[in-house]
């Protein structure tokens, strides 16, 4: 696992994660930019591929989260914002014809001028004492299974 | 917190603060090229935050850095690492299997056998 290194001076780094899947690439950009193929590995959704198109993703007890499509690039890339703090990147490249590599990127843990964070302090203090911790705890219990 | 951390002068007073020394605010000013006031303003932004501990004494009040606001955004992103590890082990699983049963091979989901093998799925999550 990565260490972050969470020093105040840096901003954190994205989540990264890549995989080799033996795959064509087709296949796999139909599992990461179709409402269908994102409900069966990732969340329940309303997702359109359309550039720009909002939808939301059903995160059980999370609650349901307002997504908007930034970029859309079949079959190579696929940006969404999760929320109003976070973005979701899935890349694919095709390193031979049965075989994809995709990566996911998560990013957004700590830039300023979100929204989420333009709150009054005492009230993000309140999101990250009491708030996150539950939404953590329900999210664990969710994807334990 | 993500704005609080977000100022470079605010994460200066944190660098200040980290090694746990308690300081009042006579003794932070002189690092910085600004007002006791300005200097005073950031303080509050952090504590706001909850990322300094304030302590009064007497006439004055002291800081010290309060470092559970970081170390509890490091278990949210170490739970997404996890979660996503799961998640993507999951699409590899899937794409997977639906390949192999489109040529008509005999599914070979999750490991490939062999050396050349790069990917390493971690399907085992803990």
């Amino acid at each position: 696992m990565t260490d972050h290194n969470l020093q105040p001076g840096r901003p954190l780094p994205d989540i990264r994660q890549t995989r080799i899947i033996n795959a064509p690439i087709a296949l796999v950009w139909e599992k990461t930019a179709t409402s269908e193929g994102i409900a069966s590995w990732f969340m329940p959704n309303t997702f359109t591929p359309e550039q720009g198109a909002e939808f939301v993703l059903h995160a059980g007890p999370f609650g349901d989260s307002k997504c908007k499509v930034t970029e859309l690039s079949p079959p190579r890339r696929l940006s969404f914002a999760w929320g109003e703090q976070w973005s979701i990147t899935f890349e694919l490249r095709e390193l031979e014809p049965d075989v994809t590599e995709f990566t996911l990127i998560h990013s957004g843990w700590l830039e300023e001028g979100r929204t989420e964070f333009g709150q009054p302090h005492s009230q993000v203090r309140g999101n990250m004492n009491g708030g996150w911790e539950k939404i953590v705890q329900k999210l664990a219990g969710l994807f334990a299974s | 917190m993500f704005q609080a951390v977000a100022d470079p002068t605010r994460r200066e007073l944190l660098r200040l603060l980290r090694s746990g020394e308690e300081l009042p605010l006579k003794g932070i000013t002189p690092h910085f090229s600004m007002t006791r006031a300005a200097v005073s303003k950031h303080l509050h932004i952090l504590s706001d935050a909850g990322l300094l501990h304030e302590r009064r004494v007497g006439r004055e009040t002291r800081y010290r850095m309060n470092p559970d606001p970081l170390l509890e955004l490091r278990r949210w992103l170490a739970f997404f690492e996890r979660y996503w590890d799961n998640k993507l082990g999951m699409l590899k699983m899937i794409a997977e299997t639906e390949h192999g049963a489109a040529v008509g091979k005999p599914d070979r989901p999750a490991a490939p056998v062999g050396p050349g093998s790069a990917d390493r799925t971690g399907q085992g999550m803990d």
